[in-house]
This record gives C-alpha cells, sequence and structure tokens, in this order.
C-alpha cells in the first residue's frame, strides 16, 4: 500500500511540481493551499496521513501555527512533518525543530532531495 | 467678420475636451479587457504548461519533444511557469528546466531584452541571464549599468550567481553614491559571507565618496560577515570612528567585532574616546568588548561599565561581563550593583 503525503503549499506551482515527484515515487499526494483547510482536513475529516510536507508561509494560518496543532493533537503528534522554508529562516526553523517537526528543506530546494527525505520520514 | 462671442469659444472647447476624454477614456477600458482576456488565455493555458514542463523533470521524453509541445502553447505562460520553477529549485530537476529553455531560445531573448530602451526590460533580461546562467562579459556588464543603480543591482546579483563576487561588489558599491535596496544588502552579504575581502577591499577605497546611510548599510554586512581577514584591510573601519555621525561610529565599532583577534584591530581604538561619546556609541563599545572577551577587554568593561551613567549602557556592560563568566566587582555605584542584581536574577530565573 502506497504512503499518503499532505502537502500544505499555497503556491500552485509549486504544489504542483511537489505533487509530481512525490506521486512519481509512488506516494498517494493529496495537495491543500490553506492552513485552515489543512487543519480542517487533518481535524475533521479524519485524514491521517503518514507525512506532510508543510510550507512556513500560508495564508491566514501559518505553518508554524498548523504545525503546533499537529503536534498538540494526540492522534496526530506522531505524523512526520516537513517544513519547507525560505533562506534565512534559520531561527524559525529552530523554533519548528523545538515544536516537532522533523525535519526542513529550504528553498529554492532541489525537488529529488525533497524526495528522499519524504520517503526517509515513512521508512 | 464677426468675432465668436466668448461663450460659444469655451462651449467648443470643453466640448473637445469632452470629446477627448471620451476617447481616452474608451481606449483604456478597450485596453484593459484586452489585458484581461490575454490574462485569462495565459492562465487558461497554465495548467497545460506546467503539466508539459513537469514532464520534463522525468527522463522519458527528450528535451526536444518537450520544447517541441511547449512552442505550440501560450509563450507567456511557459515563460512564467519556467522563471518561476528555475528561481525556486536547485539541483539536475533545475538544470533539465534549463536546458528547456536554452531549447526555446529564451537565452538569446533576454540578451535581446538587455538591449531594449526599457530600464523593466532589462531588467527582465538581467534576471533571465541570471537563470539561465548565460555568459556576459564584464564591458557588456558595465555598458549595461551605466550609472543607473537599478541596473547595477540586478547586474551584481548576476555576477554574484555567476561566482564572480568581487566585481558584483564592485558593482554595487562604486556604481552610485545612494543607499542599496534590501535586494542590493542581501546581494553583498551573499556575495562576500564566505570571503569578505572583497567588501573590505572595495569600501577601503570608495567609503571617503559614500552618503552616511550608505556607510551604515556597508558596516551592518561587514559585521554579519564572520569570517577573520588581515588587520590591513579593515583598518578604513577604525578611521570611521571619528565619523561625524555617531551612527557610524557606533556602526564602525559593532563592525569589527569578529577581528578582535588581533592585536592591531583591538590596538586601534581608543576607547576612552568611546567611552566618552553619546550613549549608542558606547552601547557598541561594550557589545564588541563582550564579544572579544579576552582579559583587556574584560577590565575595559568593568572600569568603564562601573562609573556608566546611563541604564542602557550599563545593562549592556554588565551582561557582556556576566556572558563572559567575569567576577561580579563591586563599585561605589550604587546603578552598578542593581544592574548585576538585575542580570544574575534573570540568569537564575533562565
Amino acid at each position: 500500500m502506497s504512503h499518503r503525503v499532505l502537502v500544505v503549499e499555497d503556491d500552485a506551482d509549486l504544489l504542483e511540481l511537489i505533487r509530481f515527484k512525490l506521486a512519481n515515487d509512488g506516494f498517494d499526494v493529496l495537495g491543500i493551499e490553506d492552513g485552515e483547510r489543512a487543519w480542517e482536513f487533518l481535524a475533521e475529516d479524519g485524514g491521517r496521513p503518514d507525512a506532510i510536507v508543510l510550507d512556513v508561509m500560508l495564508p491566514g494560518m501559518d505553518g508554524f501555527a498548523l504545525l503546533k496543532r499537529i503536534k498538540g493533537h494526540e492522534e496526530l503528534e506522531d505524523v512526520p512533518v516537513l517544513m519547507l522554508t525560505a533562506v534565512g529562516d534559520e531561527d524559525n526553523m529552530v523554533e519548528a525543530m523545538e515544536v516537532g517537526a522533523e525535519d526542513y528543506v529550504r528553498k529554492p530546494f532541489s525537488p529529488s532531495m525533497l524526495q528522499a527525505r519524504v520517503r526517509r520520514l515513512v521508512e | 467678420m464677426s468675432v465668436p462671442a466668448v461663450d460659444t469659444v469655451l462651449w467648443y472647447l470643453l466640448g473637445g475636451v469632452g470629446v477627448a476624454l471620451s476617447v481616452l477614456g474608451t481606449a483604456t477600458l478597450a485596453l484593459s479587457v484586452r489585458m484581461r482576456l490575454h490574462q485569462l488565455e495565459r492562465e487558461g493555458a497554465r495548467p497545460e504548461v506546467r503539466r508539459i514542463v513537469l514532464e520534463a523533470l522525468d527522463s522519458e521524453p527528450s528535451l526536444e519533444a518537450v520544447a517541441e509541445e511547449l512552442e505550440r502553447r501560450d509563450r507567456e505562460a511557459t515563460i512564467e511557469v519556467l522563471e518561476k520553477y528555475l528561481r525556486q529549485l536547485t539541483g539536475g530537476d533545475r538544470e533539465r528546466l534549463r536546458e528547456v529553455a536554452l531549447k526555446l531560445d529564451l537565452d538569446d531573448r533576454a540578451l535581446d531584452l538587455l538591449e531594449s530602451p526599457l530600464l523593466h526590460r532589462r531588467l527582465e533580461g538581467l534576471n533571465w541571464v541570471t537563470l539561465l546562467d548565460v555568459k556576459l562579459q564584464e564591458e557588456e556588464i558595465a555598458e549595461l549599468v551605466g550609472d543607473d543603480a537599478k541596473v547595477a543591482e540586478a547586474a551584481a546579483r548576476y555576477l554574484h550567481q555567476d561566482g564572480r563576487d568581487r566585481k558584483a561588489t564592485e558593482t554595487l558599491l562604486t556604481t552610485h553614491r545612494q543607499p542599496l535596496s534590501t535586494f542590493a544588502m542581501d546581494t553583498l552579504y551573499q556575495a562576500n559571507s564566505g570571503d569578505p575581502t572583497p567588501i573590505l577591499d572595495v569600501s577601503r577605497a570608495s567609503s571617503a565618496e559614500w552618503q552616511t546611510s550608505k556607510t551604515l548599510q556597508v558596516l551592518k554586512v561587514v559585521e554579519h560577515c564572520s569570517a577573520s581577514v588581515p588587520s590591513a584591510r579593515v583598518d578604513w573601519i577604525s578611521d570611521l570612528s571619528s565619523h561625524s555621525s555617531p551612527e557610524v561610529r557606533a556602526a564602525a565599532l559593532r563592525a569589527v567585532r569578529h577581528q578582535g583577534w588581533q592585536t592591531v584591530v583591538r590596538e586601534s581604538i581608543d576607547w576612552s574616546s568611546v567611552f566618552s561619546d553619546v550613549a549608542v556609541v558606547r552601547r557598541a563599545g561594550y557589545r564588541t568588548l563582550g564579544e572579544w572577551g579576552d582579559a583587556a577587554s574584560l577590565r575595559l568593561l568593568s572600569e568603564y561599565g562601573s562609573q556608566e551613567t546611563d541604564d542602557r549602557c550599563r545593562l549592556t556592560a554588565v551582561q557582556a561581563l556576566h556572558e563572559n563568566g567575569a567576577p561580579r566587582s563591586h563599585a561605589e555605584n550604587e546603578g552598578y550593583a542593581r544592574t548585576w542584581d538585575w542580570v544574575e536574577a534573570l540568569s537564575r530565573a533562565g
């Protein structure tokens, strides 16, 4: 059975790219463009993915706020989260790792590297 | 011959203006509608273009086949998608998309844009030569830049991406005297963070020409370039300690905070003058001494900090001493003792 990955990214071009790369690697990928809707999906629809790729800059609820909710939710806290961040965001990344993010990738990024990191998270 | 009445002439004039305004309004409206339709057309084409571009990341289709298929689509949508991915990606996937862009002759398009008399077209051209790693000779860049600050900043980014950091730094610091944009500050930092020799050398030769705000910007970048460099390269910073602006005097002190390992740098600063200066300069002085943290610096911190009259400066001095593990000294100054109590209490609270 393929692993389910939720990608939360507000840039449609990047979302499609990540979806394309992960789907090519055999993942079952769901893409959502904003934090609120991602939280609704996770909390209400009971859609527990095997991993989450989460952009930091999102409209509405940002990536950190969503990360805190995920890691504070007893059914979701153990879902591995990989944060997508911008260069120069090191302080925020330290905070994200302290909140519980498992990994992060800095933009600009190598899609193949992202693919490999997600694979490692679910294995 | 009868002369038309003033009222009639006025009415004709008003009528003429009215007609001109209606024509202008209609033309503007038509242009907006056309642009909107074009934008919708591009947006409509985008998902398909994106699909073809993404499929190029697979090794299956040949680059020729991908380019051929993209040629049949909306060219502007193709350019937008490729630009987005070339900007956001690195590694082998980016390289493959760069090759697709070259197959579509976007490098030739970039060179044509550089010839445009319009500034925004030239900037777009520079953006594309940067994205596609098109090699430009230094003379071509100099000619392109002229004395235009915006073009200089875009050209500097290109030069940095191309590994020509000294030339990038020169372009930013010598083309004009005005302050740099945030984008240019970032380029300057990126070009010098590994080895600050270019920024130090170029500044040494040209800092006298700059406006105060630009001097402050350059000192800020130098402060964050932590690599150590020979003392001869930072002597121009010491000279700024007598600058007329207190902000520059303070920034000069902060800029040498990573160079304290050099006796020459440490000895080039007249501390009695620093600690008789205004608060912003004294505070910078305490911070820099705290960064150096050697025995002589801690002695100076203790000596001047215990006589400090400004609360914030005193706090900076005591924090620097405390962070360096210096023992608490007992001075007559009541404020000094109180500041130590506060810093120790903060430390205990974690």
